[in-house]
């Protein structure tokens, strides 16, 4: 074998291995980039129009937004009475938004242990809190639970606090 | 590696890939983990400052896992190198109104504390560290309270007094505290809210006396106000978001030192009748007003208030009688005013206040010169683009200042007109 055809072979055979470790590159993206989107999918991020999309993408459609947060007392009880609420009304859609930025993997947990119906859930996005509050709603002064519920005209109740029992059944039939 | 040349291309590619998985994995574990410690700022903005005796400004803030004291020389343009309080990495409560506490010893003494938030929700500890070499050194941090199950203590509150005849100083630390909500649940008892312990040291800090409870059914979520009055008496005064009848959420004032609370120490303070099931996050203000009582500063839910609109108050208390003046709204409640701070010598009071603006927040500022009686005009202060933290009223010698932590334009501090 010449020098020559050993250069060749060389060649070919590093051709070969730089296919491959594009193959490897390519795989590790998707496989980065498909766990990336996984985690979006679990906790999308809520901005400063989300409210407005999510109108939009419900639009005529009844459906549930509940605020909550990791260190409200309060509102993990008030999440087990809107997903059982939600599961015995399947054309209501629930939506739940936790306030806390950055804590992602509490705030799955934290869902995950509520066994609450399959649902869209988000969480607060940036690192300004007060601007998202305020831009969802400007007369909502950060308490939790808060939670509006929209009928199928998009007409509107907020709830500071949890809601009675007796209010969600007569708001359900109050529903066209 | 021989084997794996073997395989066809496409089979080795993925060997190799699957084979590289792990540390994949790994990576994008450790960075979960990262942002599960410490949120996704690395500097939150909820702040303390203080002056010394000297005029030098020091600050507590909270960074990937510590407490950090620094000081200023140049009211607050410079920031010497900062002193990490804990050296553990702890998650530090800095959401809503928790955030570490600093307060200066009658000899320039340090003294920190802050809450830890252990793994299950709502639970803390309440950690305190002090300097005695003015802030060159700390020791190493304790937990202030004898009670060590994984449960509510948080919200930590801090003050510091100099009792007659006693050398050394007294700290006062409250905390929110939930070891009689878990008592009355287990026992199949009622209990609304959460409650409010105190601990005290007489030894400026080497030590905490076991501690007493404040309060039952105190709001689980919202910063308490404690204040020692400069009158010799040792006491402390906190105002705090209470529970009362029904689930309505307004605020009690109690004056205390260092024996157990007897139940008619605790005086309601305001009477706005928010009745709601909801943490507000949303603590009050308290300032000493001479000899006579107190200012109190407070936001209300709105439900059962005259006008049945959220909104910040203000009002006078007896510091004898208990018995507080008619509530005075203040500020812009379709900008949701918020989160107040005072500051009162002799007769004259400063009031300041955060308003939402269509970019970013701007402080507002009022002050009184009959001791909270009539109030001149809310005047626009700072305003910031970015996030901010909540506004502060500092003190050193007669000079007030607004003081205020912002995203975008850093620390702002503003010199008001001489307190008289």
């Amino acid at each position: 074998m010449s020098m020559r055809d050993l250069a060749a072979i060389c060649g070919r055979a590093a051709a070969g291995m730089a296919r491959e470790i594009a193959l490897v590159g390519l795989l590790m993206l998707v496989s980065v980039v498909g766990s990336r989107w996984a985690m979006a999918a679990d906790l999308q991020p809520w901005q400063g129009d989300s409210r407005r999309a999510l109108e939009q993408q419900y639009a005529r459609k009844p459906f549930i937004l509940a605020l909550w947060s990791l260190d409200c007392t309060y509102c993990a009880e008030d999440l087990r009475t809107l997903g059982a609420w939600v599961k015995q009304h399947p054309q209501v859609t629930l939506v739940t938004v936790n306030t806390d930025i950055g804590q992602a993997t509490e705030a799955a947990t934290f869902m995950d242990a509520l066994a609450l119906p399959a649902h869209a859930r988000w969480q607060f996005a940036g690192n300004d809190a007060d601007r998202l509050r305020y831009q969802l709603d400007p007369a909502w002064y950060g308490e939790l639970p808060r939670t509006y519920f929209y009928d199928a005209r998009h007409s509107v109740q907020a709830i500071s606090g949890r809601p009675a029992k007796d209010w969600l059944d007569n708001w359900g039939r109050s529903l066209p | 590696m021989r084997m794996l040349m073997a395989l066809p291309a496409i089979c080795r590619a993925i060997v190799l890939f699957l084979l590289g998985l792990p540390a994949l994995l790994g990576a994008s574990l450790a960075l979960a983990h990262e942002g599960h410690d410490h949120g996704a700022a690395a500097s939150p903005l909820a702040i303390s400052l203080v002056f010394d005796a000297q005029g030098t400004l020091w600050r507590a803030s909270v960074k990937d896992g510590h407490v950090l004291v620094d000081s200023s020389r140049d009211n607050g343009r410079h920031f010497d190198a900062p002193r990490v309080v804990n050296p553990d990495v702890q998650k530090i409560g800095v959401d809503g109104d928790a955030k570490p506490k600093l307060a200066i010893g009658s000899a320039g003494q340090l003294y920190v504390t802050w809450t830890q938030a252990l793994q299950k929700p709502y639970t803390g500890y309440i950690w305190f560290a002090r300097s005695v070499d003015g802030g060159k050194h700390f020791e190493p941090p304790f937990i202030v309270h004898q009670d060590r199950a994984e449960i509510t203590h948080r919200f930590d509150a801090l003050a510091v007094t100099r009792v007659p005849g006693q050398t050394q100083d007294r700290l006062y630390v409250a905390w929110v505290d939930k070891r009689d909500l878990l008592a009355a649940q287990a026992a199949g008892q009622p209990y609304a809210g959460a409650a409010i312990y105190y601990a005290v040291s007489d030894d400026g800090g080497a030590s905490f006396a076991a501690e007493h409870k404040l309060a039952d059914s105190s709001c689980e979520c919202c910063r308490i106000a404690l204040v020692t009055p400069d009158d010799g008496s040792g006491d402390a005064v906190a105002l705090w978001r209470h529970v009362f009848e029904g689930g309505v959420r307004d605020h009690a004032i109690a004056r205390f030192y260092t024996k157990p609370v007897a139940l008619d120490a605790i005086k309601r303070a305001s009477f706005g009748n928010w009745q709601i099931d909801a943490c507000p996050h949303h603590g009050p203000a308290l300032a000493q007003g001479g000899d006579w009582g107190w200012h109190m500063a407070w936001f209300d839910g709105g439900t059962h208030n005259r006008e049945k609109m959220p909104g910040l108050f203000y009002a006078r208390m007896d510091g004898e009688a208990w018995v507080s003046s008619p509530a005075k709204r203040i500020g812009d409640g379709s900008k949701q005013a918020g989160h107040p701070a005072l500051i009162s010598r002799g007769d004259a009071v400063w009031l300041a206040w955060r308003e939402m603006e269509a970019e970013g927040s701007r402080l507002y500022l009022m002050r009184s010169d009959d001791g909270g009686r009539s109030w001149g005009q809310a005047e626009p202060m700072l305003s910031t683009a970015g996030s901010a933290d909540y506004p502060m009223l500092l003190m050193h010698g007669n000079q007030v200042y607004l003081a205020w932590n912002t995203a975008r334009d850093g620390l702002l501090l503003k010199s008001l007109e001489t307190a008289p």
